[in-house]
């Protein structure tokens, strides 16, 4: 059974004594709508990362923009024992990119094909890496389009945003065990998309939870 | 550094938006919050009941959403302007029909598989693939959209052009087979044009789409199955025809709405719209109530039925589904019932009405719970004035199904997905591909099987040449399918269960 590695990169732009406020602040929002900004403010730039590395940077504008319209209209609904607000606004933006699984898909192909990806910055202090994260990006690129949208998902969702197996299940709405069968699926495709590749001693390491 | 870090080392390199560009949005959200609260509801609930939308905030609000919305997604919908009814400035304009001449077709390599002579008659089998990886410059290969087969023999793919990676489909490449998809060819098509809408055909080679001519709205046919083309402008304040059908070589119905930006998913401000001289002219009509009908079928020339959602809401969630018909050509239209909880997926909402009184829709139930929201069939046998629920049978858990084609008054196909039943950890496994077959007018259902191809890129998923798209049962025998190639398919399968 493959399980996420050691996170490498510590992504939350919030702090996580704050995450367990976004119950309070949604909650409060039910009486003052315009408190619900506040989740803007804590989680809009982690989400359009996300949304603009799966459609670009052209459309995460408008993804981020309905993904938290949705949020903000469905916030009567939201399990306010749920201290962390991320796993549902994942899904939603999920949701939404979900509608434009073609757009996707064709922005990954092209990437496979052509090598371009037009959402990366340029780095100055990695250069020993670049070469080689080229070398397997095209391959990454193709092997994610060949994914599932269900498949993809799961995969994005807990490598991109750092979503645990329960987080995924909550944020999609199913249960933990698809949720492993697809990283599990995804996984297999990726590895085996990337074997032809050792940039940088690429181990396979089996880490089980 | 395994697979999983290789992954995230792709997210780690996208910019992180700046300040400026989260305030923008700060400040959207907050003029879009000011019309979307609870007050959403209560709209909704008088337009269903036929009564006028009150005056204030959620009008004021729906129109700071729409002027939000446009004004901030200028930049990502500017790639699809040209595809939307829109005259660009400086584009050419119609004012008068535009004649594209003969052009040959060429043929693509044979995918022809042999067929399996021990089979069952009406065996489901791989027929072909439409385009066979090595054609294409590219290896990606084209996304055909749309297939409509007006014959056993003949039939017609509107497709996504091999070169475009654009944002939306270019749907501007035209497929041809006379084997009943065992072969195919490809047809240029004219500069300019992308298709709105599936083809329509009276015969084999009487056809016509909704299209736009450098975003402009536009009806084009053909009578020599796509060879040549004449091009006609739609009346200004149409939009473009999102569904079409023919019932001769000059007499077409349909539906017109505004183009929507790439995220709204179902059409509002729409007409029927008729024309009785191939394009020529045409007469529109709306829709009880301002409804936002997503679908049409008109199996006479004076009798149609149309589906869809009350006029004028957000498109973020589903409603109750309203359903309307016409005795005299769509001109005037008298509302029908759906069966109370019935919605409709927008871009799945597949009609069909196989005679004058017996009409299939697939619905939606269960949709106010986002996780329990299936499939749902409903028949009517007087014509669209009255519907009746079939349920889909326990044994397909789950059922979403985006396609629908009947070969006659009892026999159905349905494609889709359902949650078939998983092994060890996995209680379920979501989106497993299925066709459906119906006898007996839905009361009881079987499973097609579509076998998948032995030579299939290695580590591929055989569930990625049974995703079944468009199907189309030109006679009551012979049924031809598409398969979707969402799943990264090189090649789009063509199954038939013709001999």
């Amino acid at each position: 059974m493959l399980g996420p590695s050691h996170r490498t990169e510590p992504d939350l732009t919030v702090p996580p004594q704050e995450r367990a406020d976004d119950a309070a602040l949604i909650e409060q929002s039910w009486r003052e709508p315009e408190k619900f900004a506040g989740l803007y403010d804590r989680h809009a730039a982690s989400i359009y990362r996300y949304v603009a590395r799966r459609l670009g940077d052209g459309a995460a504008d408008d993804v981020v923009a309905q993904t938290f319209l949705d949020a903000f209209r469905h916030r009567h609904r939201y399990d306010l024992s749920r201290g962390d607000a991320r796993p549902w606004l994942y899904g939603i933006a999920a949701n939404v990119i979900g509608k434009q699984r073609r757009a996707e898909i064709r922005m990954w192909r092209a990437l496979a094909r052509t090598g371009i990806d037009p959402v990366t910055e340029e780095f100055d202090d990695r250069a020993d890496n670049r070469v080689s994260a080229s070398a397997v990006q095209r391959e990454l690129a193709a092997a994610l389009a060949d994914l599932t949208g269900g498949d993809r998902d799961v995969l994005l969702l807990v490598a991109w945003a750092d979503l645990s197996y329960e987080e995924v299940a909550a944020a999609l709405a199913i249960p933990v065990g698809t949720v492993r069968s697809r990283l599990n699926r995804a996984r297999r495709k990726v590895s085996g998309a990337l074997g032809g590749h050792d940039p940088t001693s690429l181990d396979e390491e089996m880490c089980h939870e | 550094m395994n697979d999983l870090d290789v992954v995230r080392e792709m997210r780690a390199r996208v910019k992180a938006p700046t300040p400026a560009r989260l305030a923008r949005g700060r400040a959207r959200l907050l003029a879009a919050m000011s019309g979307a609260d609870t007050s959403w509801n209560e709209l909704q609930e008088r337009r269903m009941q036929g009564r006028r939308p009150a005056a204030g905030p959620p009008r004021q609000g729906r129109r700071l959403l729409r002027r939000s919305w446009l004004a901030a997604g200028v930049c990502a919908a500017a790639a699809m302007a040209v595809l939307v009814a829109v005259v660009l400035p400086g584009s050419p304009g119609l004012t008068r029909p535009l004649h594209i001449g003969w052009q040959p077709a060429r043929p693509l390599p044979r995918g022809v598989l042999p067929p399996d002579r021990s089979a069952p008659a009406g065996t489901w089998r791989l027929a072909s693939y439409l385009v066979p990886a090595g054609w294409q410059l590219n290896t990606a290969g084209p996304e055909p959209g749309s297939l409509t087969c007006p014959t056993a023999a003949t039939c017609y793919v509107l497709g996504n052009s091999a070169a475009a990676f654009s944002y939306r489909p270019d749907m501007n490449s035209f497929y041809a087979s006379n084997d009943g998809g065992r072969s195919w060819s490809v047809l240029p098509v004219a500069a300019g044009i992308q298709f709105t809408s599936a083809l329509s055909c009276a015969s084999a080679e009487n056809c016509a789409a909704g299209a736009t001519y450098h975003g402009q709205p536009v009806f084009a046919v053909t009578a020599d199955g796509g060879h040549s083309w004449t091009i006609d402008p739609l009346p200004a304040g149409y939009g473009p025809i999102f569904q079409l059908t023919c019932l001769t070589a000059t007499t077409c119905r349909g539906l017109a709405a505004p183009a929507q930006p790439a995220f709204v998913q179902f059409h509002t401000d729409v007409r029927f719209v008729s024309t009785s001289d191939a394009g020529a002219h045409f007469t529109a009509s709306v829709f009880p109530a301002g409804a936002a009908m997503q679908t049409v079928s008109c199996p006479t020339v004076s009798r149609c039925v149309a589906i869809g959602l009350p006029g004028s809401f957000d498109n973020k969630k589903l409603v109750q589904a309203v359903a309307a018909t016409s005795n005299d050509g769509g001109a005037t239209w008298s509302p029908a019932a759906l069966p109370r909880g019935l919605s409709i997926i927008p871009v799945w909402a597949p009609l069909t009405c196989v005679s004058e009184s017996r009409c299939f829709l697939l619905g939606y139930i269960n949709w106010q719970d986002p996780r329990r929201g299936v499939s749902d069939l409903a028949v009517s046998q007087d014509g669209g004035r009255t519907w009746t629920e079939r349920n889909f049978p326990a044994s397909v858990p789950d059922p979403q199904l985006a396609s629908i084609a009947c070969p006659g008054e009892a026999t159905c196909y349905v494609a889709g997905s359902y949650s078939a039943p998983g092994a060890g950890q996995d209680a379920v496994n979501a989106d497993t591909s299925t066709v459906l077959v119906t006898r007996d007018g839905g009361v009881t259902w079987d499973r097609i099987a579509l076998p998948g191809p032995s030579h299939g890129p290695s580590g591929w998923d055989h569930d990625a040449y049974i995703s079944v798209g468009d199907m189309q049962c030109p006679q009551v025998s012979t049924c031809i399918a598409l398969a979707a190639a969402d799943q990264g398919a090189k090649s789009v399968p063509v199954y038939t269960n013709a001999p």
